[in-house]
């Protein structure tokens, strides 16, 4: 047998042993195969997959303009808040939160129009009791759209109130307007007594409008009614009220309204006519809410929390258990003395990393495999890419990891050394690999710590694959590609060291 | 003249841990075809000695060459020559006792044919699917021991090869020991049993890391300062003109202990003879005259309590 044989052989040999070492511990293969995907399927399972709806208590007085807005708004807010009722009590609320049966407490001022008459907005109290940092901002964000929608909620109200009296300010001109016409003839014609006539019924059908004049201007100055867009309305139903009072003084004095009267009223009916049939086609909603968001996501199949999750898992698990056997693996073979008597052998440090490597990589690759097939088939998970790419993407980061947990047994001296230098690079992966939350979340330079794990690549590479359907390659290739190299050099360069010092033993 | 050189030399070998010398001024040879045995108490250093020979620990004091070399860097081809079986043997235990061997076949690249043979050397070619994980301590020295010897290394060093060994095991290790002894193979063996040390070519006794003795095995009782006895037993009344015939006889003092009365001889029988002959002209009646010949253990008891005698004077 050549050298070369004789090599192959040496490296098989450690290959061999490694597997079926694996393979007669049923136990371990159950758990790190069938472990992570039960606990993958429970929380897939037990997600609630709905909109964070915030149990919310009002405190406030209940014919407060804000807690009628609130309850108008109920159908809209309820996405973000989900009110549970409305009290003047406000230690309900302190109760509720301590409790844990309430998310939030709103509470709303005595006089929430005082701060408007100021020209200045109302402060609404929102109190909670959450110390998680991400519900945090969620509640942030749920009571920043809510506040807004009821804002929005309370300017279509008073919109709608407002065209309502347009509407019968409409209806009681139109009876109005003959009137009006035979004033101008008559005025035109120099028929005093006519006019006169005229000018006394147009104003008495004008009269009639004073309801919803009234509610006009009460909308014009109500200062949690005042929008740009009636501010015409105002003016023009102000104009009325004038050519009433104009045509009640003519018809005092006996002989009418003279030309330049008549002409004033006119213009004042014309107004008010063209401003209706102007504001009359405005939706309330629509100018409460003149956008909508329409969004529009590359990826348009659903993305449920499980499916973003589960990538993550197959490379957290790929990398983990990897590392774990290998560095295991060199620990025990040290303690056992097998080593030792391989280094008294003709067998060379890479003789035996290289064994390692092959065996642990297959090992953790085809775990990989296994549950990425189990995620697909079994819990519906996505596979919308190539299964090709994914298992080339497991492999790699199978392989540095393998290639890191041989360096971290060189650097740990005994099993529980090592068993604790693994979890903490599983720590780091769970925190700036991206997995829990977004890598471009955190700030450099602590966030390249996230770099040294194959898990921060692979994640991103696994999700691309699995829910873009696109390929694996880019900077994340690139950045475990670089990882897997520097690995392998890391575990020749420390098992080389180990062997030519003589730490086998 | 043996022009063959040595595998081993070691001169002044030592290793020290902070001040405590595991092993100190070390010079040993281990010639081609011959067993060397370590012996000594616990602690003695003999288990050092076996991983600075065989390079696993680098020594602090003094040189030693394997094959000529440093063991520290052998070549790949030297290193098949060469074999080491740990106190506790180097195995896997999810393995079966011929997987087991069979890695030790592949990874020194010897013939697998090898593999049951060597299994049946140990009495274990009925177990060879046994996992070692569920194989007896008994067993999983003897697959050590097949393990180690499968390549047939031309020096091997074994800590205690036969500790936990039933009887027959142990004979028929040895009897293997002296097969490749015969074929010119080398070994160094420690151990704690006195008879095994007597069966190789050359003993070692080491304590607190030194040696105390080194010679043939035919040379301890001598190195012990050991010689046959001749204790006579007589009645209390004849005592004392006993002691004086037997004084006389011998030309040296006798002692008197539990056993009767005795004195040390070169050639106990015939001295035993004379003594008898002169208490009987002298009309002393023995009740029985007896010769005794110290054992090994006596030896390396006595050896090991004067080294640690020598070394109190010492200190």
């Amino acid at each position: 047998m050549g050298s070369t044989g004789a090599w192959v052989r040496v490296v098989w040999a450690v290959a061999v042993k490694e597997l079926r070492e694996l393979s007669r511990q049923p136990l371990l293969v159950v758990l790190v195969v069938l472990g992570p995907f039960a606990v993958l399927a429970a929380f897939g399972g037990a997600y609630r997959n709905e909109e964070l709806a915030l149990r919310t208590l009002f405190v406030g007085p209940h014919d407060s303009v804000l807690m009628e807005a609130i309850v108008e708004a109920d159908d809209r807010i309820s996405r973000y808040v989900q009110p549970v009722g409305v009290t003047t009590d406000l230690e309900r609320g302190y109760d509720g939160l301590r409790s844990g049966t309430l998310d939030l407490v709103v509470v709303v001022p005595p006089d929430p129009l005082a701060g408007l008459e100021r020209g200045e907005p109302t402060e609404i109290a929102v109190l909670h009791d959450s110390i998680d940092p991400i519900e945090r901002v969620g509640i942030g964000f749920a009571t920043a759209i809510a506040v807004r929608e009821l804002n929005a909620s309370v300017v279509e109200t008073s919109l709608g109130v407002a065209l309502t009296a347009l509407g019968d300010l409409d209806a009681g001109l139109e009876p109005a307007l003959p009137a009006a016409e035979r004033l101008r003839i008559a005025v035109d014609d120099g028929d005093r007594a006519t006019a006169v006539m005229a000018a006394e019924e147009l104003a008495d059908r004008l009269r009639t409008l004073s309801d919803p004049i009234d509610e006009l201007q009460r909308f014009s100055t109500d200062p949690t009614a005042r929008v740009d867009a009636t501010d015409p309305a105002d003016t023009d139903v102000g104009s009325l009220r004038d050519a009433v009072a104009l045509l009640d003084a003519s018809v005092e004095r006996g002989d009418g309204p003279n030309e330049a009267e008549a002409a004033t009223v006119s213009a004042s009916l014309d107004a008010v006519v063209g401003t209706i049939e102007r504001l009359g086609s405005l939706e309330p909603a629509l100018v409460a809410r003149p956008f909508v968001a329409d969004v529009e996501p590359l990826v348009r199949q659903s993305v449920r929390p499980e499916y973003h999750v589960a990538p993550g898992v197959t490379a957290l698990l790929a990398q983990h258990l990897a590392m774990s056997l290998a560095a295991l693996s060199l620990v025990r073979d040290r303690r056992r003395g097998v080593l030792a008597d391989l280094r008294l052998g003709p067998v060379t440090a890479a003789d035996v990393l290289i064994g390692k490597f092959l065996a642990l990589t297959a090992t953790a690759t085809a775990t990989g495999l296994v549950l990425l097939s189990a995620e697909v088939f079994v819990l519906g998970i996505p596979q919308r890419g190539s299964w090709w790419h994914a298992a080339a993407t497991i492999g790699v980061i199978a392989a540095t990891a393998v290639a890191g947990g041989l360096t971290l047994a060189v650097v740990g001296r005994n099993e529980l050394q090592v068993t604790q230098l693994v979890m903490l690079v599983l720590l780091i992966s769970l925190f700036f690999s991206g997995f829990l939350l977004g890598a471009d979340r955190l700030r450099e330079p602590l966030s390249w710590l996230g770099l040294a794990v194959p898990s921060t690549p692979g994640t991103s590479m696994l999700r691309d694959i699995q829910l873009r359907g696109r390929s694996a390659g880019g900077v994340d290739m690139i950045v475990l590609g670089t990882q897997f190299v520097v690995a392998v050099a890391s575990a020749l360069f420390a098992g080389s060291r180990l062997w030519r010092r003589g730490g086998v033993s | 003249m043996n022009s063959t050189p040595d595998l081993v030399v070691a001169r002044g070998l030592g290793r020290r841990y902070g001040d405590f010398h595991a092993v100190r001024g070390l010079d040993l040879d281990v010639a081609a075809g011959s067993i060397v045995a370590l012996i000594g108490p616990s602690g003695g250093g003999k288990t050092t000695t076996l991983r600075l020979l065989s390079g696993l620990e680098a020594p602090t004091d003094g040189t030693v060459r394997v094959f000529g070399r440093s063991p520290r860097n052998l070549r790949r081809r030297d290193r098949r020559r060469l074999a080491l079986l740990a106190q506790q043997p180097a195995l896997v235990p999810e393995l079966t006792l011929a997987e087991q061997v069979r890695f030790a076949a592949d990874t020194r690249g010897v013939d697998r044919a090898g593999i049951m043979p060597a299994l049946a050397r140990v009495g274990l070619d009925g177990h060879a699917d046994t996992r070692l994980a569920d194989a007896s301590g008994g067993m999983r020295r003897r697959t050590g021991l097949a393990a180690t010897l499968i390549a047939e290394p031309e020096l091997v060093f074994c800590d205690e090869p036969t500790a936990g060994l039933d009887p027959v095991v142990r004979e028929d290790v040895w009897a293997w020991f002296r097969e490749r002894r015969a074929r010119g193979r080398a070994m160094v063996v420690t151990t704690q049993h006195i008879d095994e040390a007597a069966r190789c070519d050359r003993v070692i006794v080491l304590r607190e890391g030194e040696i105390a003795v080194d010679s043939g095995p035919d040379d301890l009782l001598t190195h012990a300062g050991l010689r046959e006895q001749v204790v006579v037993v007589v009645e209390p009344a004849d005592v004392d003109p006993a002691f004086r015939i037997i004084a006389r006889t011998v030309g040296a003092t006798p002692t008197i202990d539990g056993r009767g009365i005795t004195v040390e001889a070169d050639h106990a029988a015939s001295v035993a003879a004379a003594i008898a002959g002169q208490l009987a002209d002298r009309d002393v009646q023995p009740i029985s005259i007896d010769t005794v010949v110290p054992d090994l253990d006596s030896a390396f008891i006595r050896i090991v309590d004067d080294a640690s005698a020598a070394a109190e004077d010492d200190s």
